[in-house]
């Protein structure tokens, strides 16, 4: 189990060997409020089941919550790179072995993760989106395989 | 199309959840956050025990949580899932303080919860960083460039392109650019 350097050698997740300062909590209601009130039907959907299934009370507390947990909001580059994306670029990274075997990999002792390094515009980002999770999915969900191939090319656009 | 698999995924208890390292967002981007980052998106799409993050948020009293803290809340707030999908982009753009840190919580999750398949993407020069905390023995690819790729990019610029005649980028044209 590797431990972190600087730190006093704990590796469980019970212990707590560094001491951290102030969240650097940056104007994260607006960005809630973008988040909520957009317009966009992939964020609407998002905020509807956010409601259905976080039963915390008011949607006032659960953005409170959210606040709390960290002042950066994930979504806002993903819906760009999702824009500009082309259907097929990067598919290619689904035929090789490498992915092949690090998704349908069983063997709990081999590490389960994928590395896809390169050059600062070989498209690494856009790989990521070429179906990388549409593909891991399939493999563990037959309704989402038929998902997609009925809906086939998914945009985020609209 | 992320969020619509997410959506899809959701009723199978599979949490897709993605984290994007970019250098303008450099300084908020610690490891407290990004694991942070995660659960919030867990809230948002639904998966996992969710009431433990309120639990969680109820005892803290509003302070915000150690890293120690943030891990172990992820690791119990995901483990009721069937599996878990974590992918970070471009995590040469993490401060180094940040990212070795980042590095080691990401190690703990894939230790303590044997659900988590982590995909990363970054630049060459963190191969050994990621190594040492991370990626030994991880399947690796290195991206370059694919003409398939360049012939899309190529082709779709083409199309777009009726800022000067648009009768000037004939089919003709477009063959000798991309054959």
């Amino acid at each position: 189990m590797n431990t972190f350097p600087g730190g006093n050698g704990g590796s469980s997740l019970n212990s707590d060997p560094f001491q951290y300062g102030q969240l650097h909590t940056r104007a994260d209601n607006n960005t809630i409020n973008n988040v909520h009130g957009s317009s966009n039907t992939n964020f609407a959907n998002v905020s509807n089941y956010h409601n259905n299934t976080f039963n915390v009370g008011t949607s006032q507390e659960s953005s409170k919550i959210q606040a709390w947990l960290s002042p950066l909001e994930p979504h806002l580059r993903h819906q760009d790179v999702g824009n500009k994306r082309l259907d097929g670029v990067g598919d290619w990274v689904l035929q090789r072995d490498e992915f092949e075997s690090w998704r349908k990999g069983q063997d709990s002792s081999v590490n389960p993760t994928l590395l896809c390094y390169g050059d600062q515009g070989a498209g690494k980002t856009y790989i990521r989106y070429g179906g990388i999770f549409r593909a891991a999915i399939d493999d563990t969900n037959k309704e989402i395989n038929q998902f997609i191939s009925d809906r086939h090319p998914i945009r985020a656009s609209s | 199309m992320i969020d619509t698999l997410s959506e899809q995924a959701r009723s199978q208890n599979i949490a897709v959840l993605f984290l994007y390292c970019d250098y303008e967002l450099r300084k908020d981007q610690s490891a407290v956050n990004m694991i942070g980052t995660l659960l919030k998106q867990v809230v948002l799409r639904g998966v996992g025990t969710v009431g433990e993050i309120k639990d969680s948020f109820d005892r803290s009293g509003g302070q915000p949580l150690r890293l120690q803290e943030m891990l172990g809340l992820f690791v119990k707030t995901i483990n009721s899932c069937k599996r878990v999908y974590i992918c970070v982009d471009a995590m040469d753009e993490l401060l180094p303080p940040h990212r070795s840190e980042f590095s080691w919580s990401m190690r703990q999750i894939i230790l303590e919860a044997p659900n988590t398949r982590l995909f990363l993407t970054g630049r060459p020069y963190i191969r050994v960083e990621l190594d040492k905390h991370l990626t030994n023995g991880a399947y690796t690819i290195h991206i370059v460039p694919d003409q398939g790729d360049i012939r899309r990019y190529l082709s779709r610029k083409m199309d777009e392109d009726d800022d000067q005649d648009p009768d000037l980028m004939t089919e003709n044209l477009k063959d000798d650019i991309v054959p």
